[in-house]
């Protein structure tokens, strides 16, 4: 089948009544998501992923995935009016954003945030169409040994571009394996583990321990200050469309924003966040005045905002064609087609083709609805900024604990979801990323029985892992990102004792 | 102060991988050509050790007074603490209490204490506040997404 015919498919699936349904509600939850801080899309998803199990699985990712790029939207709102980040990867967006709105520019600041991202968002989705299909073909030549590398390369990649601390993301990684082994072991059927706990045999699932890390810690963390409400941006917003003079500005910013955000949305770590800093850091670079950044220059807004949303769809790639998530979002989405029983990767396309297809066609309309949803109802969004968070946070414990309990009736499942929000507000307090835990919990279940197999096939020999070309490769970016700090490192002593000696 | 908290996490990472190690010991390692179930953890634990044991030598290393663990501002102000241990407390006794008093009675009540207790709000809030959100929740799990909640005393 072609391209086109693929996409026409994929068309009429997205264009069906409950799927259209579903995107909408998507995109509107994570527009809200995106527009109220504390709560982010990580959150948000795990949040809905009960409910999802009642619906068809094409509908549930179309779903979850509106709320993803939804909360990209939404999250430039609460950065221009509030002066604070909705959701990560929008605080590029208080730099310039809020000035513009003190200037009395919070319209075209808005106005260019939602068209960049919506030509981002469609770009990246065109992008990801195009890719997919190849790197499909690709991933066929994978077997367990070049898995177990690609899954190493990938969960490296997201600690080194993590913002904290590298031994300690290590450290949460290799936390998340030692959970991923909990249960009873696939190959000997043996429980490991389980503390006598019936439902542990099963292993420990990924939703209880998302909403806890995310959701209940989030909570702790706001609980440690007195609760106050936000101080909103109070100006009536006019103008929501940018200038002509806005556009030839802006043109070029969202242009380089939508590659730079697809391609680092496709690297495991990469992501919204990295996108949308090294998007206003090039844009800051190239323009003729960069002083003009930080006192409401139109282009550090049409920028990361185009990034942020580029970056959503390059996500999709790794995780539609070979299974492997990119981000802690990702992850969870692959949690959610592995809990229906689908196993995303090389075979997704064809034995799944309405999901795929559907699910990337689903995106070119949820762009549709969030430009028309977002423009008009900014004066809704300011209103729900409005909804004190003392009232806020007791329903978010209350989605959580019912959300875990409708997955399985269980109570141990609610109390792995406490205990692991005691566990994120530590993880927190000691500064450490609850990312690379999640990553690992979700890919410890693949990256095990690939290593397993790898050294049954071998005989136990580990020189598998680099006899073969695809995973030679990957063994040496490995390799190369390891090293790549300690080579950093030398490179600047030697320019301090070059320099000492001058 | 950020050496200190790394002493401690570290230690307890420390524990943490000891503890896993011995059981993927027990569980056995088996072979190379035939790992056994306790060779994945067992592998997993020796990283986590070791990256502890580098973290907890480099934070020693610039540690200058151990006799101070942490600063007092490290941890919230005793209002912050005492909020967060009443919504540990009230989601276990959640989880508790649940299957005695069914999932509208326990909700109302949940919903009731943390309306009142951590950010007090005026009696007619509280009320409404718990009593909408205890029946909407019912209506969308229980009537609309078929969830079977507990049902308490009251038969629902």
């Amino acid at each position: 089948m072609d391209i086109l015919q693929q996409l026409s498919f994929g068309f009429t699936v997205a264009l069906d009544p409950i799927n259209l349904l579903l995107c909408f509600i998507g995109v509107l939850f994570g527009t809200l998501v995106g527009v109220l801080p504390g709560l982010g899309p990580a959150a948000s998803i795990s949040l809905l992923l009960p409910i999802t199990f009642k619906i068809d699985p094409v509908g549930a990712i179309i779903m979850l995935s509106g709320i993803y790029y939804g909360a990209m939207y939404g999250g430039s709102t609460t950065s221009i009016l509030v002066n604070v980040p909705g959701e990560a990867a929008s605080v590029v967006t208080t730099f310039d954003g809020y000035q513009m709105a003190r200037q009395g520019r919070a319209g075209p600041a808005l106005g260019i945030a939602a068209f960049g991202s919506f030509i981002a968002g469609t770009l990246s989705i065109v992008g990801l169409m195009l890719l997919a299909p190849p790197l499909v073909r690709i991933a066929l030549k994978f077997g367990p040994p070049e898995y177990f590398s690609l899954m190493v390369l990938g969960i490296l990649m997201v600690i080194f571009l993590t913002s904290g601390s590298i031994i300690k993301a290590l450290m949460t990684a290799t936390f998340g394996f030692l959970l991923s082994s909990v249960g009873q072991d696939i190959f000997t059927s043996k429980l490991r583990y389980t503390l006598g706990i019936f439902e542990l045999s099963d292993g420990i699932g990924v939703v209880p321990v998302v909403m806890g890390l995310f959701g209940i810690a989030e909570v702790m963390i706001n609980l440690e200050t007195k609760l106050k409400t936000q101080d909103i941006y109070k100006e009536k917003i006019s103008g929501l469309l940018p200038t002509l003079q806005d556009w030839i500005v802006s043109k070029w910013a969202i242009a380089r924003g939508s590659i730079i955000g697809f391609f680092l949305g496709i690297l495991p770590g990469g992501g919204a966040l990295i996108a949308s800093f090294v998007s206003y850091a090039i844009e800051k670079k190239v323009s003729k005045h960069p002083e003009r950044f930080g006192k409401g220059a139109i282009e550090g807004v049409a920028g990361p905002e185009s990034a942020n949303n580029a970056a959503c769809g390059g996500a999709f790639i790794p995780l539609l064609t070979l299974g492997i998530p990119a981000n802690a979002v990702m992850a969870i989405l692959l949690g959610a087609l592995m809990i229906h029983n689908i196993i995303p990767g090389p075979f997704l396309m064809a034995k799944h083709p309405d999901l795929f297809w559907g699910v990337i066609c689903s995106m070119y309309i949820g762009n549709g609805m969030l430009l028309i949803l977002n423009l008009p109802l900014i004066p809704l969004w300011v209103q729900v900024l409005k909804v004190p968070y003392p009232i806020l946070f007791p329903l978010i414990l209350l989605i959580c604990l019912v959300g875990v309990y409708t997955l399985n009736n269980s109570m141990v499942e609610m109390i792995i979801m406490i205990l692991f929000g005691i566990i994120g507000y530590l993880l927190k307090k000691f500064e450490y990323e609850a990312a690379p835990l999640i990553l690992a919990l979700v890919l410890g279940n693949m990256l095990e029985p690939s290593l397993r197999r790898s050294l049954i096939m071998s005989n136990g020999s580990f020189t598998i892992f680099f006899t073969r070309p695809i995973s030679l490769a990957f063994m040496i970016i490995t390799a190369i990102l390891l090293i790549s700090p300690l080579i950093l490192k030398a490179m600047g002593k030697r320019r301090m004792v070059v320099a000492n000696d001058d | 102060m950020k050496k200190h908290i790394n002493l401690i996490s570290s230690s307890a990472w420390m524990v943490v991988a000891g503890i896993f190690c011995l059981g993927g010991i027990r569980l056995g390692l088996g072979s190379y050509d035939e790992p056994g179930p306790g060779f994945f953890p067992f592998l997993m634990s020796v990283f986590l050790f070791s990256f502890s044991l580098i973290l907890f030598i480099s934070s020693l290393k610039k540690v200058k007074q151990l006799n101070v663990i942490v600063s007092s501002r490290f941890w919230p102000e005793s209002d912050g603490i005492k909020r967060i241990l009443f919504v540990v407390v009230s989601l276990f006794m959640y989880v508790f209490v649940l299957n005695y008093l069914g999932f509208v009675l326990t909700t109302f009540f949940f919903m009731f204490f943390l309306l009142r207790v951590i950010h007090p709000h005026k009696w007619i809030t509280v009320f409404l506040g718990a009593g909408l959100t205890a029946g909407l929740s019912y209506a969308i799990f229980e009537l609309w997404l078929k969830a079977h909640l507990p049902v308490g005393p009251l038969g629902f």
